[in-house]
């Protein structure tokens, strides 16, 4: 996604803009809205800041001061002007003056930043809602901007097929499936120890313990490609003997059907190396309960909650014609 | 709140309406994947006849957020 430079911080005003008054000159009342507003983007990773012409005293006696002050990362209170305390503030966050916006409800503060540090956007706090989802990137871990950007044009090319098997089968999606392929051991550990949702077991291994578990048993690895490009390595199954320890899927490539595409290609390569059964394992966590009928949906028997076992000869799964192997 | 948005967000996240209030975000509901998400966008765009710009659809992870993006998008 090409798109203009994006801002890192957001530098706040104090009176009238995270409350209503004046503090030092009467009651104030706090504007609940942005100070929940301030909380979640210092969450997600937003720098905030604060530059007002204030007591530094009276302002750190409030009570909206002392609720925000874990996510505060710069102040300047003082009387000075704000060009300069800006340009301090830059400077101590170690970061371009382009990337700060500066809120302040006063019309003289604004114009006067704009006309002394025009790289700094100053905006009204109305405005701060609509410059926080032009300006920023908010989206972190959910959406990596490159899976992102492909997963959106999935979702808007599903609208123009009515079928979702149509639609799946136009992906032209390319499962690539490895057996205890070493130079994969740091992402696959890294899956294990992040995947919550899709995770049967959500067992934790570290690298030296994908290591071993190669050298014992088969630790299979799932990357996927389809016509918007390549989701990489999104896929782990370990079989220990006749037993599935762990089967996970990173949830960005859900809803396709390519679980069961992995879990088919793994029982035929069980069957080939002679295996006549496995079991599967459903360990519940709080975080994956949808997945507590992966293993009967595909068809393995229900001993009990956790264990579900499939003789290969019943096996009846017919698997959908919309992948293909490498 | 608006209607409209609570609907299409209970929609999306396969919740009932009423679980949706100003403050939900992607840290309050349990499902609020990726997957969720864009098909949140598509079902909004669908709902209001917009289209958002993919600069945005990122940043759409509040209730709050998502209000100003759409009303941005009515008023253009």
């Amino acid at each position: 996604m090409e798109r203009h430079k994006l801002k890192k911080a957001i530098i706040f005003d104090c009176d009238n803009t995270l409350w209503e008054g004046v503090v030092g000159e009467g009651d104030i009342i706090p504007d609940k809205g942005i100070i929940a507003d301030i909380k979640f983007f210092a969450k997600r990773g937003v720098i905030i800041g604060i530059c007002s012409k204030n007591n530094s005293q009276d302002v750190h006696q409030t009570s909206v001061m002392k609720e925000l002050n874990v996510y505060i990362s710069v102040k300047r209170i003082n009387w000075k002007n704000k060009p300069h305390n800006m340009r301090e503030i830059a400077k101590e966050l170690n970061i371009g003056l382009d990337a700060i916006v500066f809120v302040d409800d006063m019309e003289f503060e604004r114009s006067l930043m704009e006309q002394q540090l025009p790289e700094v956007l100053s905006i009204h706090p109305d405005e701060l809602l609509k410059t926080v989802t032009e300006q920023f990137d908010l989206s972190g871990d959910m959406l990596k901007t490159l899976q992102y950007q492909q997963n959106y044009k999935r979702a808007k090319s599903a609208e123009s097929f009515t079928d979702i098997d149509d639609f799946l089968a136009s992906m032209n999606m390319v499962l690539k499936i490895r057996v205890n392929d070493e130079s994969q051991i740091p992402r696959i550990s890294e899956l294990t120890q992040k995947t919550n949702q899709f995770n049967l077991t959500t067992i934790r291994y570290t690298e030296e313990q994908i290591t071993r578990e190669m050298g014992w048993n088969r630790v299979y690895s799932l990357s996927v490609t389809d016509k918007f490009g390549d989701n990489g390595l999104t896929g782990v199954c370990i079989v220990c003997g006749n037993f599935i320890g762990t089967f996970l899927l990173s949830c960005r490539i859900l809803g396709r059907g390519i679980e069961y595409a992995f879990l088919d290609w793994v029982i035929k390569d069980l069957m080939k190396l002679g295996h006549k059964e496995i079991t599967g394992r459903y360990r519940r966590t709080p975080k994956n309960k949808q997945v507590a009928t992966f293993y009967s949906n595909y068809g393995f028997k229900k001993m009990n909650e956790e264990y579900f076992p499939l003789l290969f000869s019943e096996n009846k799964y017919k698997l959908k014609p919309h992948f293909q192997y490498e | 709140m608006n209607k409209k948005i609570q609907k299409v967000m209970a929609q999306a996240f396969e919740i009932p309406e009423d679980q949706i209030n100003i403050n939900s975000s992607l840290d309050t509901l349990e499902n609020w994947d990726s997957i969720h998400h864009l098909r949140m966008i598509v079902f909004l765009e669908r709902e209001f006849d917009i289209v958002i710009p993919d600069e945005k659809v990122g940043n759409m992870i509040n209730y709050k957020l998502i209000n100003s993006v759409i009303n941005e998008c009515i008023n253009k």
